[in-house]
């Protein structure tokens, strides 16, 4: 047998190959240098703004954050805006603008999408502000820099969102290699541009694989803006096509993810600018004639859903309650980390939130690390089963979890673990517990108020557990790191 | 020469290296690309510091092994988490499989592990350098070099189980 870092170099060797970043790696780390740039100076305007009390910005969000996505959904209207035109007070941090070029000045605009394309001053001023957008995005980008072409000047769309309008400006280099597209705001025909330009690439290929696509005539372009404080979905397809939204599953109390009946997005002319809730990352598929062109969730760029529109994790108070009613000795600090680790699973693949906590077990091995067995409760009644264990101070481990149905947390036993150590907590009727080995062998095992976690043992693999009652009658059986349903993450 | 231009030739220099670094950090092409341009530009924004320092690529290394952790943690989802395949016998497809199941145990392993074998046995760098980079003391590179590779070790012997799955926060 060969050691194992002879083999590792050769793995590693092969699996890299002569592998070259797919982008261009320099402009992307320019551009979202530049974003971060923006993002802080805007932060600092809008603060400014705080505290001079002195212009009435909607708490908009959108031109403080990524303008190619919404930095923050917000779930509900705010009330009685005023405005949506973003505005920034001049100041020495303040980006600004290059001057505006008039519209006559740029490309004459057809085949414009959206209920606005009719509305020529509307068309004009999303033209005129998205190069000014664009430009300014370019001058902010240290040298080399690429040089637009503003022949390719392209307003894709302009369209009423809410009480505000919202736009997309695509442009691309002289060459025509490199793409930037730049979000347009405002209200009626007074638009700004907002936040850096995105969408800059320089392989095609990237574009596809992201799901975005703004070559050619016919766009394929999934992503979600902010307008008025509201957070929309942005869908732009080819002639011919039709597109869902999918929106999160949701646990039924037998431990079944059911998928939501995907539902049609209303392309007018190929454009659809809907009110979207991003929780749970909504999916859109764009097809044509039964074949997906392009599938997107409308958050994929986006960190995640901001705090406020999130469910609320367990709080501390049931985190005590469960650690105090848990059988054997779980550790507080482990079960809280498992729990909010698990809930971040549950609030990001589902439209489920978590309704309670149970610890099921606790106890430490030989090693005096902790373990403990959790169940997070859905609204179903279902669980989410997760063990755990920490073998340093700020780490924690699981080697199994999964969901389980409503009625099977007491009658369940639990098996999981690997080639060190295995997890066992046994359901509340059971007397005692073997470990079937794979040489046919079983090992009682004795537990501690339910549960215990032992070595595993040497020249044998653990294959699965028995509970038996105190009349010797198997009452559970369960293989290794089995019985409970896989789930997203 | 400007810093600009000392930047965009590192990057177009070196960026296919740490590229390559990064995925074998990570496991997905996409999100090493992510990683990568994350590590950029942070020693973008201290670019005169970063050179005065005298090692761009130590530094952009040491961001992107010191930022795959909160990485891994909101991409786990993307994670390669799966059953290490049986021994093959010995043939050419015994040696493939036994490259495949050495991989997905590195992609099982937990991330620090994983770095200090990537860092040991792709970058070959020191242990000095190594425990440098990740911020701890040579003896700890040495025994989660050791703890690794005997991982690595049970799996090539056979002596693993198939359902032996760990995932792993830190």
């Amino acid at each position: 047998m060969r050691p194992a870092d002879e083999v590792l170099r050769e793995v590693f060797a092969e699996r890299v190959g002569e592998r070259t970043p797919a982008t261009d790696m320099y402009h992307a780390v320019l551009v979202r240098h530049r974003r971060h740039r923006r993002r802080t100076m805007i932060g600092a305007a809008l603060a400014a703004v705080v505290v001079l009390g002195g212009v009435a910005v909607v708490a908009t969000g959108v031109r403080g954050g990524d303008r190619s996505l919404p930095a923050t959904p917000t779930p509900t209207r705010p009330a009685a805006p005023t405005t949506c035109i973003p505005t920034i007070p001049p100041g020495p941090d303040t980006p600004t603008l290059p001057p505006a070029v008039p519209a006559d000045q740029l490309p004459a605009q057809s085949g414009v999408r959206g209920s606005l394309a009719g509305d020529q001053a509307v068309v004009d001023a999303a033209l005129v502000a998205g190069w000014q957008g664009l430009r300014d995005s370019n001058a902010q980008l240290p040298a080399p820099r690429k040089k637009l072409d503003p022949a390719s000047l392209r307003v894709r769309f302009v369209e009423r969102a809410g009480t505000g309008t919202l736009a997309l400006v695509t442009a691309a280099d002289e060459a025509g290699s490199w793409q930037a597209a730049q979000w347009v705001e405002g209200q009626g025909r007074t638009l700004v541009p907002v936040g850096g330009s995105s969408g800059i690439t320089s392989s095609l290929d990237f574009e596809r694989r992201s799901g975005q696509l703004f070559y050619g005539t016919d766009p394929l372009y999934i992503s979600a803006a902010q307008v008025c404080g509201l957070t929309y979905g942005v869908v732009l397809a080819p002639a011919g096509t039709t597109a869902t939204l999918t929106g999160p599953p949701h646990v039924d109390a037998d431990a079944r993810l059911v998928p939501p009946a995907a539902r049609p997005v209303p392309l007018q002319n190929g454009l659809a600018v809907f009110p979207a809730d991003l929780r749970g990352g909504p999916t859109v598929a764009i097809s044509r004639d039964g074949t997906v062109l392009g599938r997107r969730a409308l958050n994929a760029e986006l960190e995640y859903a901001s705090p406020g529109s999130r469910p609320a994790p367990p709080s501390a108070e049931q985190i005590d309650a469960a650690v105090r009613d848990g059988r054997g000795s779980p550790d507080r600090t482990l079960v809280e980390r498992i729990v909010g680790w698990r809930f971040d699973s549950v609030d990001r693949s589902t439209n489920d939130g978590v309704t309670g906590v149970r610890v099921l077990w606790g106890g430490r091995d030989r090693g005096g690390h902790p373990w403990v067995l959790v169940a997070l409760r859905l609204p179903s009644g279902a669980w989410y089963v997760s063990d755990g264990f920490s073998e340093q101070s700020n780490g924690f481990s699981s080697t199994n979890s999964g969901l389980l149905a409503a009625d099977r947390l007491d009658d369940t036993l639990f098996v999981s673990g690997g080639a060190r150590d295995v997890l066992l907590v046994a359901p509340k009727a059971a007397a005692r517990v073997g470990l079937v080995l794979s040489t046919g062998e079983e090992v009682p095992v004795q537990l501690t108020d339910g549960g215990a976690v032992i070595p595993s043992p040497n020249g044998a693999r653990p294959l699965r557990a028995r509970a038996y009652d105190a009349n010797g009658r198997v009452i559970a059986s369960q293989a290794l790191n089995d019985g409970l349903i896989p789930f997203g993450h | 020469m400007g810093d600009d231009e000392g930047f965009h030739e590192f990057v177009s220099s070196r960026s296919p290296a740490l590229l390559r670094t990064a995925y074998l950090l990570l496991g997905d092409w996409e999100l090493a690309e992510d990683l990568v341009q994350t590590a950029l530009v942070k020693a973008y924004q201290h670019w005169g510091r970063v050179i005065g320092a005298g090692s761009p690529e130590a530094y952009v290394r040491k961001i992107m092994v010191n930022e795959r952790r909160s990485w891994w943690r909101r991409h786990r989802d993307r994670e390669v988490v799966g059953a290490v395949p049986e021994r093959a016998g010995p043939d050419e497809s015994a040696a493939l499989a036994e490259r495949d199941a050495v991989w997905r145990a590195v992609l099982e392993l937990p991330p620090r592990t994983r770095a200090v074998l990537v860092l040991r046995f792709w970058e070959d760098l020191s242990e000095a350098d190594i425990a440098e980079t990740l911020g701890c003391s040579i003896g700890t590179v040495k025994s989660t070099t050791s703890r690794g590779l005997r991982r690595l070790q049970q799996v090539l012997d056979g002596n693993v189980l198939a359902s032996d799955r760990r995932e792993v926060q830190e």
